[in-house]
């Protein structure tokens, strides 16, 4: 099993990466309601269709994300002996 | 364990992915969509995950040189320990999840394709492995299957074909799927 360590370091690192990604998506959706209104189609299918493929990529761009964040720590946890350093934290 | 991550952290931080969806179904007035819609995009996203996590494992386990004595785990189930040094013992608790299951299943149909061109191979052994095959596939297929009785299996046909060049490609997938397994060969 992976050093608690590391297993907290990379959970904080997922719950910072998420937040991130939860606000440039809300931006993104409110661009597509924008654009939807502009071209006279916020009441159709063609708004839902729209969400749709972009929540489609979001939950893959978070799954990956949470994949490559568990990858490189838990290496770095190998490399340190299981006890993620500050340069492997890099800046502060 | 990292793709029960990665599955947690979906979970846990998409909420909001949920909201978008229900306001988009509202706002455009599409009521009569399944409402399964959205669990079926999450599963194609762990399923993609859940490929990378694969090939990362089957990365790791085939630059392993042989006879070196470190290396890289990547814990893709549930796994209790990590024992290493001579003669220590441990009681593990480790079950096969739904994606570790496909990736064994795999691993066996690409070895029962390699099997008629294996030429090296004496036909005792492989009726034998035929059988062992479907022992394998049958634990499979039970709610809860018996990850001994599965990894023993998987390791003895690993061993009978990794000197069949025919099954070399056969060899590396089984070598991926017992790495799941906690076992880890040359």
């Amino acid at each position: 099993m992976l050093p608690s360590a590391v297993v907290d370091t990379a959970r904080r690192a997922v719950r910072v990466a998420m937040d991130e990604q939860r606000e440039s998506l809300a931006r993104e959706v409110a661009d597509i309601y924008r654009h939807a209104t502009v071209a006279g189609a916020l009441h159709s299918g063609r708004l839902l269709v729209a969400v749709k493929d972009r929540l489609a990529s979001e939950y893959k761009i978070r799954a990956m994300m949470a994949w490559e964040i568990w990858a490189r720590l838990g290496n770095a946890g190998h490399r340190t002996n299981g006890r993620p350093t500050p340069d492997a934290r890099g800046r502060s | 364990m990292l793709v029960g991550e990665v599955e947690r952290a979906l979970d846990a931080e998409s909420s909001d992915l949920l909201h978008h969806y229900h306001e988009a179904k509202r706002i455009s007035g599409a009521v009569n969509q399944p409402s399964d819609e959205l669990h079926q995009l999450r599963l194609r996203a762990l399923e993609k995950a859940g490929a990378q996590i694969d090939f990362a494992i089957l990365e790791a386990t085939g630059r392993q040189p042989a006879g070196t004595q470190t290396a890289t785990f990547n814990f893709y189930a549930p796994i209790g320990v990590v024992q290493a040094g001579a003669g220590s013992t441990v009681t593990v608790q480790q079950q096969i999840d739904s994606m570790g299951r496909d990736t064994i299943l795999r691993a066996l149909e690409v070895v029962q394709e390699a099997l008629p061109a294996a030429s090296g191979l004496a036909t005792v052994d492989r009726a034998q492995l035929d059988e062992v095959i479907v022992e394998v596939r049958s634990e499979l297929a039970k709610p809860e299957p018996n990850t001994l009785r599965v990894r023993g299996a998987l390791t003895g046909i690993a061993t009978t074909i990794q000197t069949l060049g025919a099954a070399a490609p056969a060899y590396v997938l089984l070598k991926g799927a017992l790495a799941l397994l906690g076992v880890h060969l040359p």
